[in-house]
């Protein structure tokens, strides 16, 4: 979205009837015209009217008075500036007299302002500073005015920090030197934009359109690694580097849970590992500050609507967080009001992104009945476990353009396929550890049909993500399915299906007409015991740990 | 692909909200009605962000019509290239 695409489309945006417009003001020691044109279109996106009015520049007091009965005051002042001084322009050193005054405006300032339902503040930065060379800097100056502000703040003041936009966006494509100098319009449309995004949630809980409820999945959300995959591998703790990322993140999340907002989880995994997992493991989260705990194998969607039912909370005030962009894409197809966050595949712009994202959320106005919504969800429950609704996944997984392609034979990836082996445990029908000798062994061996599967859909790649090893008797013409799985990452999108229709297919064609398999029962894949009967294989024996079947081409 | 000018063009018509095609060489500071101080910023920003150029100091004298600044652009797009 370009400056001219916003300027154009925020003309277009129809004007919501019967709205009450937000009127909001920046006031500015630098030229901001441009975030109007930014907050306003980023706030009609979300059906807020608003209108953006901005202050005459460098009248902090003054301008405080005038507009003090705005719904929103936004304080928009840079350090940058008094370094600057306008009647005499060479002078680059800050004086503390400016320093002083400046100070004492605040003061004044923050008492005028103690009534309006909303200020917002940037917390002040050295960063645009220390990037104009020839200015003498000043230590700590920053961080001295933070103290101030944040001392003399009431409860309607929010803070931002706009150094994270400086640390995701990078400090060279937020400001313009020379645009500075020329016109005193400092940021690039790149800021102005992320800018819009950090002060919107707070702008929308003022209009009672805050988020309430975090809903989060599992692994490689909460934690790094796969619970159900490799139970030994998983990194939460402040020691390792990938570890301390997640632990951050926890500790993040429990600061929002202390604040007011519920959690909750929404993951794809087995109940009782995930709770073994919080018990022995030491991390900021315990198992009991997640209000609703939606562990199963349900798809997300049904699992959201029924946390939303539950809380009696609605989908625009869920944020819903998941690494995988199948899950989110499910989500925001289905539930478009969900806001969706998904997990940086950089570990380390997810815990930046995420901060931004915590930064953002504003509890000035959290009432009582928030506080007892939490408490009360027990009782919706029950009241809601009935009503259940259903959609049309598989025509979501039509939508998503899915591609399977199959590799046999000597072609197959041997490391890949014994990595397989040893790491799945979920979607896993007999639970062989192959290594990659024997794999090779087995992909020579005429005795043997081997085959893997590599998965892509609209959203990339997910490599090769399916290994299946059946044993051929050439006498007899029947053959047995030796091995069976599939990275629990893809399951649930009828690939397993057409996995097994085209070995079908396959054996076929070599005229076999008889296939046996069967399910081992371990501990961790009972997600599978009933694979074969779907499938339309036959039982022919059953016991308690291993049920056998045959199906006849 | 647009070309680079009819790029422009558009800006100029969408931030000056001009109505009629306008002969180029009429596109200057003089002749616009719309342009104040706030649409310079606004076209010099948006020439920023979609050209991917930055401008000299002593730049920011020249950018007073379409064709000066069009001829800025090309100069340091074959410069970088």
């Amino acid at each position: 979205m370009d400056l001219l695409q916003i300027i154009r489309q925020t003309k277009n945006f129809k004007s919501f009837v019967n709205k009450k417009k937000i009127k909001i003001v920046l006031i500015s020691n630098i030229s901001v015209h441009i975030f109007k044109n930014f907050i306003e279109y980023e706030l009609k996106k979300s059906q807020i009217n608003s209108e953006v009015k901005i202050a005459n520049f460098d009248n902090l007091v003054q301008e405080s008075e005038n507009f003090k009965n705005y719904d929103v005051v936004i304080l928009f002042f840079e350090l940058l500036n008094f370094y600057y001084n306008v009647k005499n322009k060479t002078k680059k050193k800050l004086s503390s007299n400016t320093l002083n005054r400046f100070q004492q405006d605040l003061k004044l300032c923050f008492k005028i302002l103690k009534n309006t339902p909303l200020v917002l503040l940037n917390k002040f930065s050295n960063k645009v500073i220390n990037e104009f060379r020839n200015i003498e800097k000043q230590k700590k100056i920053e961080s001295k005015i933070n103290k101030l502000i944040e001392k003399l703040a009431s409860k309607n003041f929010h803070f931002l920090d706009t150094s994270l936009i400086f640390e995701k966006v990078g400090i060279k494509n937020s400001i313009d030197k020379n645009n500075f100098i020329n016109t005193k319009t400092l940021y690039t449309t790149e800021f102005m934009h992320e800018y819009a995004k950090l002060i919107k949630p707070s702008i929308m809980s003022l209009c009672g359109k805050q988020k309430k409820a975090i809903i989060l999945d599992c692994d490689n959300t909460l934690w790094g690694g796969i619970l159900g995959e490799d139970k030994k591998n998983i990194q939460i703790s402040s020691h390792s580097t990938k570890g301390k990322i997640f632990y951050e993140i926890q500790k993040l999340l429990k600061d929002l849970k202390k604040r007011g907002l519920i959690l909750c989880i929404c993951s794809k995994n087995n109940f009782k590992e995930v709770e073994n997992l919080f018990k022995k493991n030491k991390m900021p989260l315990t198992f009991k500050d997640f209000t609703i705990k939606k562990i199963n194998w349900n798809n997300k969607v049904e699992n959201i609507k029924n946390i939303s039912k539950e809380l009696n909370i609605g989908y625009e005030s869920l944020l819903f967080i998941d690494d995988s962009s199948f899950e989110i894409g499910l989500v925001k197809k289905y539930l478009n009001k969900v806001d969706c966050f998904k997990v940086s595949e950089n570990l380390k712009d997810y815990l930046l992104n995420f901060k931004i994202l915590s930064n953002s959320f504003y509890f000035g106005s959290l009432t009582k009945e928030d506080e007892l919504r939490s408490k009360s969800y027990e009782q919706e429950k029950k009241r809601s476990l009935a009503r259940k609704k259903y959609f049309n996944i598989d025509y979501y997984i039509k939508s998503l353009n899915i591609k399977v392609f199959y590799d046999q034979g000597k072609k197959i990836s041997i490391s890949r396929a014994s990595q397989l082996c040893q790491r799945t445990n979920q979607f896993n029908l007999t639970t062989k550890r192959y290594n990659e000798k024997q794999i090779k062994k087995i992909s020579k061996d005429r005795k043997f049909f081997i085959s893997t599967i590599t998965v892509k859909d609209d959203y990339g790649e997910y490599g090769i993500t399916g290994l299946a090893i059946v044993k051929l008797n050439h006498q007899s013409k029947s053959a047995e399915i030796d091995t069976f799985l599939m990275s629990c990452r893809i399951i649930g999108r009828g690939i397993e299906t057409s996995f097994m229709n085209w070995i079908i297919k396959k054996l076929k064609k070599k005229n076999f007409y008889n296939l046996r398999s069967y399910y081992k029962k371990t501990e961790k894949n009972s997600l599978v015991k009933n694979f074969y009967e779907q499938n339309n294989f036959k039982i022919i024996s059953n016991s308690k740990i291993q049920k056998n079947y045959q199906l006849k081409l | 692909m647009k070309s680079l000018e009819s790029k422009l063009v558009e800006k100029f018509k969408t931030i000056f909200k001009l109505k009629k095609n306008l002969a180029k060489k009429n596109l200057t500071q003089n002749k616009i009605k719309g342009w104040d101080s706030l649409n310079y910023v606004i076209l010099i920003l948006s020439i920023q962000e979609t050209f991917k150029v930055k401008f000299k100091i002593s730049e920011y004298e020249q950018l007073n019509s379409f064709e000066n600044i069009i001829n800025l652009i090309k100069k340091k797009l074959k410069k970088t290239r």
